[in-house]
């Protein structure tokens, strides 16, 4: 019984010398990185890509242009207010809140569609230009305007705001503008 | 413990770059009026000025609201077709203010219940006269002006040769 305990201790020493023997060998044939290695190499290339990926998607992303102390321009355009009227074939525009409106875009729409300009490219040549500063709160602004066949205009305001580095323009959705009738 | 760490790190960066694009979004204190400002022409009258084809406006204001009022806008019409009154006469202003800007600056606040006379000369052709309460208003340390679009009044005084 003695005996027979031995030998399979002995076998057994001898499998596990082998075993170490083998998985000695099996390193020296295959050399590979180290773990440490190949964790940081897989957190370095995630990094990489994470900030590749975040570059791109801030270049198709709009850039927050803010006004007041940080408020963004888009919720500042919903507290635009303005009126506006066309008769004898000049515009006159007031501004009705306490937002600035810099400048000011003509959507002409004809029976063939429409064309968006800035409202100082349908001023006549002698006329007021609209004010460089921009209409203030009760500012007014009365111009001779020509509507190249348009029978209506819609008057988008733009406002200037801050962006990142520098003051930048952003035209207002339609819906916080204002429609007249031309003809 | 790296993955670990970098996960709250991606969570913080991102935290921080959402934070501060929504906040953006956030309404901050706007310029405005309360509700309770008012004014009432009392009376408005137009003189010919001697030897000439211009006139002299004289208005009188009472304060018939809850606040007090430091200026107001003054605009006219020159005819009965003209909706928008666009013309602003407040540089015009010879007595009761000055005009700093395109508003009259009342020389002492108008209090509720306060009437004031006020001269505008000289003038051309009007039609109608559009008065705009203002205030200035302090908002996070900075004084402000604030128009008071919603109290606008109208009062047709016709000063023209008829």
């Amino acid at each position: 019984m003695q005996r027979t305990v031995s030998i399979e201790l002995n076998n057994a020493r001898n499998i596990l010398k082998y075993e170490k023997t083998d998985i000695k060998m099996i390193r020296k044939i295959k050399k590979g990185v180290s773990p440490i290695i190949a964790t940081v190499l897989l957190i370095g290339m995630v990094i990489v890509l994470g900030l590749i990926v975040f570059t791109w998607m801030k270049a198709l992303t709009k850039e927050a242009i803010t006004k007041f102390d940080g408020e963004n321009v888009e919720t500042i355009c919903k507290r635009v207010s303005f009126d506006a009227e066309y008769s004898g074939g000049g515009v006159s525009i007031i501004n009705r809140e306490n937002v600035p409106i810099y400048q000011m875009k003509a959507r002409l729409i004809s029976s063939g569609g429409y064309e968006t300009v800035y409202l100082d490219e349908l001023i006549k040549q002698d006329a007021t230009l609209w004010p460089r500063y921009g209409l203030d709160a009760e500012d007014s602004f009365i111009a001779d305007i020509n509507t190249r066949g348009a029978s209506e205009i819609v008057l988008i305001p733009v406002l200037l705001g801050q962006g990142e580095t520098d003051k930048m323009k952003f035209t207002c959705e339609e819906s916080a503008g204002r429609k007249i009738t031309v003809a | 413990m790296i993955g670990y760490v970098l996960l709250v790190s991606f969570a913080i960066v991102m935290g921080v770059i959402v934070y501060n694009w929504m906040k953006t979004y956030v309404p901050t204190d706007t310029v405005e009026c309360p509700d309770g400002v008012s004014v009432f022409i009392r009376e408005i009258q137009c003189d010919t000025i001697v030897g000439g084809l211009d006139y002299s406006l004289s208005l009188n204001l009472t304060n018939n609201g809850r606040f007090d009022v430091d200026g107001f806008y003054v605009r006219v019409t020159s005819t009965p077709e003209q909706k928008l009154a666009t013309i602003d006469i407040s540089k015009k202003i010879v007595s009761g203010g000055s005009a700093p800007g395109n508003f009259v600056q009342l020389t002492q606040k108008l209090s509720p219940g306060d009437k004031a006379s006020f001269r505008f000369s000289p003038i051309k052709e009007t039609y109608s006269v559009e008065v705009i309460p203002m205030m200035f208003r302090e908002v996070e340390g900075k004084i402000r002006l604030a128009s008071c679009s919603d109290a606008k009044v109208k009062e047709i005084v016709e000063c023209s040769e008829q």
